[in-house]
């Protein structure tokens, strides 16, 4: 839920009073944020999450609203209020929700029977979903920060349609010839390892990675993964071939 | 500004049984300095064969990954036959399709004549060049397994398959080698995309 509107929230909200509410209003959606200094110790702090969705049908000037909970535990509580509604345009949603949510002008009522001519789809003109975020911190916090992973929202971009890319190939051959693991390791700035899966030599590249596997009868099994297509395997396969190693000194 | 000039020769008769020492001259207008260098005789014994190819794509929608859903129902109609494992509830998002052999999606993707059934009861396609031989019985060796996730990310993992052709108890039976070439690269390439565009159009 912080996720997907972490670009609205601001990074840090400073706490300099017992509570701070954030609200983020959008014509189908209404979030609150509630920050409350209540608790004693670090122990204390938590959070909690209320969602509500608000139905209302309009016929003259009457608006009906529906407040259902979606909530576990009191799934389906529904309550009604009535809303003389001659002054506000028809389709504000959220921020009409926001404006008259709590005043004189939104009279809770209890049956929805005896409006029952009102309240079908026709005469449905809005839906909302509140959701309400509550964070208890401790008493002493002098400000909350929302570090939450923002690359989650970028999310949409990475889900953009793309074209199959390598990202992964590996091949399998075989060389031959006295290997000296010494002068590969300095030809190739490495220091001297051996690999994983019992490869006696490991060099990374740039472009992926090869392995040398034991002798077997003066053949040699040798690996290149993670490489993006079969021109740089081969390059670096020829440059391990055609490596020399210096002889300083002699 | 110090130039350095190089130039190897090679002296064959110094070297030993698996090593050839060459000389190498390395001089600038001031100095001159020697360094000999031992030629590692490692040779490419066989050419290198592609044993695994993993390509990521996304569809760019959401997808219907359900058994009797929009997308099972595409790849159905439009590719050779899959074998399909769907989502898991409440364990993972993701749907798993097999092709036991690109060479069937290979010649659904392929031009005309492929498409004109000449060729369908034939396993082996006939092909103007004989590097096309060897990619087609690569092809026909090679499997394609997709993930994709209800989000449209898309997985496609190529790989050699272990044969089980031919006999029942040919379990540890291996093709034999099919040459592999930036051409057959190709071609796998060639097979992802014409896979993608029809999974992104479910």
């Amino acid at each position: 839920m912080i996720n997907k509107h972490i670009e609205h929230i601001p990074t840090s909200v400073h706490l300099l009073h017992e509570s701070k509410s954030l609200c983020i209003v959008s014509s189908a959606e209404i979030v609150n944020i509630h920050i409350l200094k209540q608790g004693l110790n670090r122990d204390d702090e938590h959070c909690e999450v209320e969602q509500y969705e608000y139905t209302c049908w309009r016929a003259d000037k009457v608006c009906i609203w529906e407040k259902k909970c979606q909530n576990s535990d009191s799934f389906g509580c529904t309550s009604l209020f009535e809303e003389q509604c001659s002054s506000l345009p028809l389709d504000d949603g959220g921020p009409k929700l926001v404006q008259i949510s709590g005043t004189p002008r939104m009279r809770r009522i209890n049956k929805k029977k005896k409006h029952a001519r009102i309240c079908c789809e026709k005469n449905c003109t809005t839906r909302i979903v509140v959701t309400n975020f509550v964070v208890n911190v401790v008493a002493n916090a002098t400000h909350a920060t929302f570090i939450s992973d923002r690359t989650i929202t970028r999310y949409i971009e990475k889900n953009a349609f793309s074209m199959p890319r390598a990202v992964n190939i590996c091949y399998t051959g075989t060389v031959n010839g006295k290997i000296q693991q010494t002068a590969i390791s300095a030809e190739m700035n490495q220091a001297k390892k051996k690999g994983p899966c019992g490869s006696e030599i490991h060099i990374d590249t740039s472009m992926g990675v090869m392995q040398i596997f034991g002798n077997n009868s003066g053949q040699r099994k040798i690996t290149c993964k993670a490489f993006l297509n079969i021109g740089e395997a081969d390059f670096i396969v020829d440059r391990v071939c055609a490596m020399v190693s210096s002889l300083p000194g002699k | 500004m110090c130039v350095l000039y190089a130039c190897t020769a090679s002296l064959p008769t110094i070297g030993t049984e698996n090593t050839r020492v060459t000389a190498t001259f390395l001089f600038s207008q001031n100095c001159n300095v020697f360094i000999f260098t031992k030629q590692l005789q490692i040779e490419k014994s066989s050419d290198l064969v592609m044993h695994m190819l993993v390509l990521y794509a996304n569809t760019g929608c959401k997808m219907d990954l359900s058994s009797f859903g929009y997308t099972v129902d595409v790849i159905r109609r439009m590719l050779p036959v899959a074998e399909y494992t769907p989502c898991i509830e409440e364990h993972n998002i993701h749907a798993i399709f097999r092709w036991p052999s690109v060479l069937d999606i290979y010649r659904d993707s392929n031009s005309a004549p492929l498409h004109a059934g000449i060729v369908a009861q034939d396993p082996v396609v006939p092909l103007a060049t004989p590097d096309e031989g060897n990619s087609i019985d690569f092809l026909k060796q090679t499997g394609l397994t997709l993930s994709i996730t209800t989000l449209g990310t898309c997985i496609y993992r190529f790989g050699k398959k272990r044969c089980r052709e031919g006999t029942h108890d040919t379990d540890h039976y291996t093709f034999p080698e099919a040459g592999y070439t930036s051409e057959t690269e190709q071609m796998i390439f060639k097979v992802c995309k014409h896979v993608h565009k029809i999974v992104s159009s479910s």
